[in-house]
């Protein structure tokens, strides 16, 4: 992945897009988590979020790199 | 929790453990979590090479709250605030870049319309305004000078901001989690006992007329926490959000039942205080009745099982009410006089109205741990937020923002000295983040008392304790016991403000970087900007339109008769909801928490005597709405609410006397007519509140004595 992403002539880190990107996953898997009840069988509901956030970020950065 | 069910041990050891387990444990977690997330961001932006590894630091104290709800929803509103404020900078700087005047005008208006935005939110939302407002300052003040550094600058308080909030989120959720959504159990259970007892205490007259008065205002808080907090759980994971409807409409109906309650009570009261009336002796039964089904054994539900059991004795009642109803009226009706009957007919019409509402809040009640009626969940209204802060209000803390940037910004332009542009921004900070504060002044003066104490301890720690430190495991050594101070100082009850300036500064001032720079002078100066931009902005707040503050007895007590007066004309289906939470939201302006002064408890008065009278002009609406009557009954309704909506207006003798004319005349109107009792019941209440007591009833503020 380039290390800087360029928009309208600035560079911004890429992986600050691509956070907010993935903060933005984030909300839409935790809407439909919480809708079908999915963090009813989950043991660490925290921790199975953050997880969750880890792989939207780390995915999207993949994605991005190729 | 249950000491019968645990016999204490008898080795004080433990005892005093146990102890410390509940009152301090929590406390030090806190500390130590603030203390991971901080320097977690700290190394983050260090190994990074970020340019100012504070800000992330920094960003970690400001969101350092102890619940995760909370912290998330403000890391929310600060990341949606700094993004939409980058961009206003940037906008801003390529507009007028080139000249400075027009760059600050147009900034002063921005960083204005932001706060006169929080000013109007006055809820977490109102955070994200600020922010946008004070970033934009943040982003363009030092690009004055150097406008190329614009980008660098402002991609640099993102990514720093971002880092510091994902470093607080990660550790306060993933490690001993605090769970709003937990604590929001026991706020319910709380706010269904108070209102139960309230009930219980006030219809067997255990309780005085001033403790009546604190207790409503109490509950009425407590519900207004409750809502903020079911806000803030949202953030959280897990079946909150399947819930949050239900506590919404446990909130309303909380919220809708105290006010049908207040009003039985005042007009109980106001028959118990004319000595003859025979009312209260014939009721006293049947308020016993409803008290005994109330309790299980003296006490209120507790819980779903016992909600239910209150449940099924309620239906009972209920059921059996409009029976008891008509042998009181058939029995005692004909030996009393026209207005006794009325007065009677009121009272058992808003003892049923009560009865009723009070059913729907257990009702709610019992299904709120209930996940699994999901379709209930669908008929209940969607939660709406209503705010009612006075738009003069709104819009004087936008221009104070607003004025405070530009005579400061000309003052810096005039004094050269290179720290200003700290004062200034600090300045402006403050007038924003302080201005949806009913207290402003003493917000600042808290942090100001943080940033007092934290100097000193910056000096020490910066020059005499990290010039001989090396590495980053030496770093935090050096630096984690002051933290600890100041984090442990913000856990403790009425100094949150302390602590969180104490760390505020200390990280400000101590700026660990990469390459350190131990400069004396610039300590010093950069510390007495800080101190004086606190200083300033607290001099704006008393200098610039001191009167036009959240809270402002003047401006709450119009904004009330305001909202009365909209009642009588506003054409909304939820008016009736929206004229509650407008009305209580006014009421929490006032800052009732604690000990409140006689002024601001003669305008709470005033407040719920105007909500009982709203109600009833609403009644009156929607009855007129909702059935057809004859054409002389519909006037002369039309009449009474044409003559409240005049007396709101402009409450005096006159007004008042025609309106009392003009409901005597509705009441001669539909006493024949057999639907009407609705309609009289809600005329009675009308008339019985505007003759009840008219000194109480006026614009002017009250007098403290």
């Amino acid at each position: 992945m380039p290390r800087e992403i360029e928009i309208l002539g600035a560079f911004v880190p890429g992986l600050l897009i691509v956070g907010l990107l993935a903060a933005v996953v984030q909300v839409g898997l935790d809407w439909l988590c919480a809708h079908y009840n999915i963090y009813r069988h989950v043991w660490h509901r925290s921790l199975f979020r953050v997880c969750m956030f880890v792989c939207a970020w780390g995915g999207l950065s993949l994605i991005l790199l190729h | 929790m249950n000491e019968a069910a645990h016999p204490i041990r008898a080795n004080p050891l433990f005892a005093v453990l146990a102890d410390w387990r509940t009152s301090e444990w929590p406390r030090w977690l806190f500390v130590i979590k603030v203390l991971l997330a901080a320097f977690l961001a700290l190394w983050i932006a260090f190994f990074l090479g970020f340019d100012s590894p504070r800000s992330a630091m920094l960003t970690v104290f400001i969101v350092a709250l102890p619940s995760t709800g909370m912290a998330l929803e403000k890391s929310a509103y600060r990341l949606i605030g700094t993004l939409v404020g980058s961009i206003a900078a940037l906008t801003l700087i390529g507009l007028f870049g080139q000249h400075a005047p027009l760059l600050f005008l147009a900034l002063a208006t921005w960083a204005g319309l932001c706060t006169a935005g929080a000013a109007y939110m006055r809820n977490a939302r109102s955070y994200g305004f600020v922010l946008s407002g004070y970033t934009a300052c943040m982003i363009v003040l030092p690009s004055i000078s150097h406008p190329l550094g614009v980008f660098d600058v402002t991609i640099a308080r993102v990514t720093e901001i971002s880092l510091g909030i994902l470093c607080y989120a990660l550790v306060n959720d993933v490690l001993f989690p605090n769970h709003q959504s937990d604590q929001l159990v026991f706020r319910v259970r709380g706010l269904y006992t108070a209102f139960a007892t309230l009930c219980r205490d006030a219809m067997r007259h255990r309780i005085t007329r001033e403790e009546l008065e604190q207790r409503h205002l109490q509950i009425s808080a407590d519900a207004a926490v409750l809502e903020a907090e079911r806000l803030a759980a949202l953030f959280e994971a897990g079946d909150i959000r399947l819930r949050s409807r239900k506590l919404h409409a446990l909130h309303t109906a909380t919220v809708a039942t105290l006010t049908t309650f207040h009003t039985l009570h005042q007009l109980m009261e106001r028959l118990r205080n004319r000595a003859d009336s025979p009312i209260p002796a014939l009721l006293q039964p049947l308020f016993q009745a409803f008290t005994d089904a109330l309790m299980i054994g003296d006490e209120p539900a507790r819980n779903a099982a016992e909600a239910e059991v209150t449940l099924g004795k309620l239906n009972l009642l209920l059921r059996g009410l409009p029976l008891i109803c008509e042998s009181l009226r058939a029995e005692h009706g004909a030996m009393l006089d026209t207005y006794r009957r009325l007065d009677l007919d009121t009272a058992l019409e808003l003892l049923q109205r009560f009865a009723a509402e009070y059913r729907a809040l257990v009702a709610i009640y019992m299904a709120l741990p209930n996940n699994r009626d999901r379709e209930n969940e669908k008929d209940l209204p969607a939660p709406v937020y209503h705010s009612s802060t006075p738009r003069i209000i709104a819009l004087a803390a936008g221009l104070r923002n607003a004025a405070t940037l530009l005579i400061l910004g000309f003052a810096w332009y005039a004094l050269n000295w290179p720290s200003a542009t700290g004062a200034v921004l600090l300045a402006t900070i403050f007038c924003g983040l302080a201005a949806s504060s009913p207290t402003p002044t003493r917000m600042i003066q808290a942090i100001m008392k943080g940033f007092l104490l934290g100097g000193p301890f910056a000096f020490i720690c910066a020059f005499f304790i990290l010039d001989r430190v090396e590495g980053f495991p030496m770093l935090i050594v050096g630096m984690a016991p002051f933290v600890a101070i100041g984090a442990y100082i913000s856990t403790l009850p009425g100094r949150t403000g302390i602590g969180t300036g104490f760390n505020m500064m200390f990280a400000q001032m101590v700026a660990p970087e990469n390459q350190m720079r131990f400069d004396i002078a610039n300590f010093i100066n950069d510390a007495s900007a800080q101190i004086i931009g606190l200083l300033l902005a607290s001099l704006m707040f008393a200098l610039i339109l001191p009167e036009h503050r959240v809270g402002s007895l003047r401006h709450t007590l119009a904004a009330l008769w305001e909202e009365a007066e909209r009642v009588c004309s506003a054409a909304s289906v939820t008016l009736r909801h929206e004229f509650e939470s407008r009305i209580h939201d006014l009421f929490h302006q006032l800052g009732l928490g604690g000990k409140p002064d006689a002024t601001k408890r003669a305008i709470a008065n005033q407040a719920l005597t105007l909500l009982e009278l709203g109600h009833a002009v609403i009644s009156l609406r929607h009855e007129l709405e909702t059935q057809s009557f004859p054409v002389a009954v519909h006037d002369a309704i039309q009449r009474v609410v044409k003559r409240m909506s005049a007396f709101f207006h402009r409450p005096d003798e006159t007004t008042r006397l025609a309106t009392i004319a003009a409901l005597d005349d509705a009441l001669r109107a539909c006493t024949e007519i057999p639907d009407a009792a609705r309609l009289r019941t809600e005329l009675h209440l009308l008339r019985v509140g505007l003759l009840d007591d008219p000194a109480s009833l006026s614009k002017e503020l009250p007098d403290a004595a």
